[in-house]
C-alpha cells in the first residue's frame, strides 16, 4: 500500500470522508489502516492546525467519530481502534 | 447558608456506622445531624444473618468539601424563551434554520451512504422543531444504547454542516422518531416524579441520562413551583435530582426506575446524597445497603 492510496476498508473510508470535511486542508488528511488480529487500527493524520478540529473540545468530536466507526465495524463483525495525531 | 449534604454510612452497629461516617467526613458529632436508617441485626453464633446498620449524616457543606455538583454546560437550561432549548445539547450553536437544513440533509445522506447504511433522509418542517429524520429498516444500531450513537451522528453532521454553511449551526437529527418518543417519555416521567416529590417532600435521584435528556427533565420540572432540580455524579453516571424547596423537605434516597442498574457500592462507602435537611423521622431507602448476608 502506498502512502497516497485511498483507504481500503469501509471504516477507513468513513473516517476519511468525515475528516476531509472538518478540516481546512483536506489534502493533508491521511488515513492508514493496519490489522491487529480482529481489530482494525485506523490512524488519522491531519495538518497541524487542523488537529483540534478533528478532536474537538474535550475530545467530543473524536468520541463521536469513534462511535460512528464502531457502528460500521459492528456490522462487519470487527473491532476498530482510532488514533489521531 | 451553605447547602446541606447528607451521606450514608454503614457499620456492624449504629455506633460503628456513625463513627465511620464522622471519620470520613472529618467532623465532630455536634456538627452533623444523625438519622438512623436501619439499626441492623447482629449476626448469629455462626456469623450469619447479620444486617449492617445504616445511618445518614447530614451536615452543612463548607467550601473545602469536594464533590460539589459541577455545572454541566451542555445541560444548563437556556434563558427562558430561547427557542428549542430542550433539543439543543450543543452549547452555543444556534439551531439550523430553513436555509441550512437542506445542507444538513445532504451531509447526513452522504455520511450514511459512506457508512453503507441504506436510509432516507427527510426534512421535518415542524415550526420550532425543524429537524432531519432518518427513515429505513434496521436502524437501531444508528440509535445505539440510550441514543448515544444518535448523539454522535448529530454532532458530526452539525460540525460538517457548520463548516459548509460558514457559521456554527446545530442540526437536530432523529432516527425513526426515537428522539421524539424518548422526549415524550422523559417529560411524562419527570411530571410523574415531580408530583411525587411535591406530595411527599422526598427528593428523588433519577437514573443516569445523557446531557440532552437531563436538560429535558430540568425544563419539564422547572414548570412546577416549589421544586428544583440539580445533577450529581460524573458522566456517564450523571443523574438528575428532583427535590422540594418546601421546609422540612428531605434529601434523595430512592430512585425512580427508568433504566440501568443500581450502581455497586462497597459496604461502608458513603453514598452521596444531596438535598436539604435531615428528615424528621426514620425511613428506609428503596435501595438499601449491601446485599443481605445469610444463605450461603
Amino acid at each position: 500500500m502506498t502512502d497516497a492510496a485511498a483507504p481500503a476498508t469501509r471504516e477507513g473510508k468513513v473516517l476519511e470522508h468525515i475528516a476531509r470535511q472538518l478540516v481546512e486542508d483536506p489534502s493533508a488528511v491521511v488515513v492508514t489502516e493496519t490489522n491487529d488480529r480482529d481489530t482494525l487500527k485506523l490512524h488519522l493524520g491531519v495538518a497541524e492546525p487542523d488537529v483540534g478540529k478533528v478532536i474537538g473540545r474535550g475530545g467530543r468530536m473524536a468520541k463521536a467519530v469513534r462511535a460512528l466507526l464502531k457502528v460500521v465495524a459492528t456490522r462487519d463483525g470487527a473491532k476498530v481502534d482510532l488514533e489521531i495525531d | 447558608m451553605s447547602p446541606i449534604r447528607g451521606d450514608e454510612f454503614t457499620g456492624r452497629t449504629v455506633e460503628e456506622a456513625i463513627e465511620r461516617g464522622l471519620r470520613e467526613l472529618d467532623r465532630r458529632r455536634d456538627q452533623v445531624d444523625i438519622e438512623v436508617l436501619d439499626k441492623g441485626k447482629p449476626a448469629n453464633m455462626l456469623g450469619l444473618g447479620g444486617e449492617d446498620a445504616r445511618v445518614l449524616l447530614s451536615y452543612e457543606e463548607s467550601d473545602a468539601d469536594e464533590q460539589q455538583p459541577q455545572v454541566d454546560e451542555a445541560e444548563v437550561p437556556r434563558r427562558p424563551g430561547a427557542p428549542r432549548a430542550e433539543l439543543d445539547e450543543d452549547e452555543e450553536a444556534p439551531a439550523a434554520y430553513a436555509e441550512e437544513l437542506p445542507v444538513g440533509a445532504e451531509v447526513l445522506a452522504e455520511l450514511l451512504e459512506a457508512m453503507g447504511i441504506e436510509a432516507e433522509v427527510k426534512i421535518e418542517q415542524i415550526p420550532g422543531h425543524e429537524s432531519l429524520e432518518v427513515q429505513g429498516s434496521e436502524l437501531g444500531v444508528l440509535i445505539g444504547r440510550g441514543g448515544e450513537n444518535l448523539v454522535a451522528l448529530q454532532q458530526v453532521v452539525s460540525a460538517i454542516t457548520s463548516k459548509r454553511a460558514g457559521r456554527t449551526v446545530h442540526v437536530p437529527v432523529d432516527v425513526e422518531g426515537y428522539r421524539r418518543r424518548r422526549e415524550e417519555q422523559l417529560k411524562e416521567m419527570a411530571r410523574r416524579v415531580a408530583e411525587r416529590v411535591k406530595a411527599t417532600g422526598q427528593a428523588v435521584t433519577l437514573e443516569p441520562m445523557l446531557a440532552y435528556e437531563r436538560r429535558i427533565v430540568h425544563l419539564a420540572v422547572q414548570a412546577t413551583p416549589g421544586l428544583r432540580t440539580g445533577s450529581v455524579g460524573v458522566e456517564p453516571d450523571r443523574r438528575v435530582v428532583i427535590s422540594s424547596t418546601a421546609p422540612g423537605a428531605r434529601g434523595p434516597v430512592g430512585r425512580a426506575p427508568l433504566r440501568g442498574r443500581p450502581p455497586m457500592r462497597r459496604p461502608g462507602a458513603p453514598r452521596r446524597v444531596f438535598g436539604p435537611g435531615p428528615s424528621p423521622s426514620p425511613y428506609r431507602s428503596r435501595w438499601g445497603g449491601p446485599p443481605r448476608s445469610g444463605g450461603r
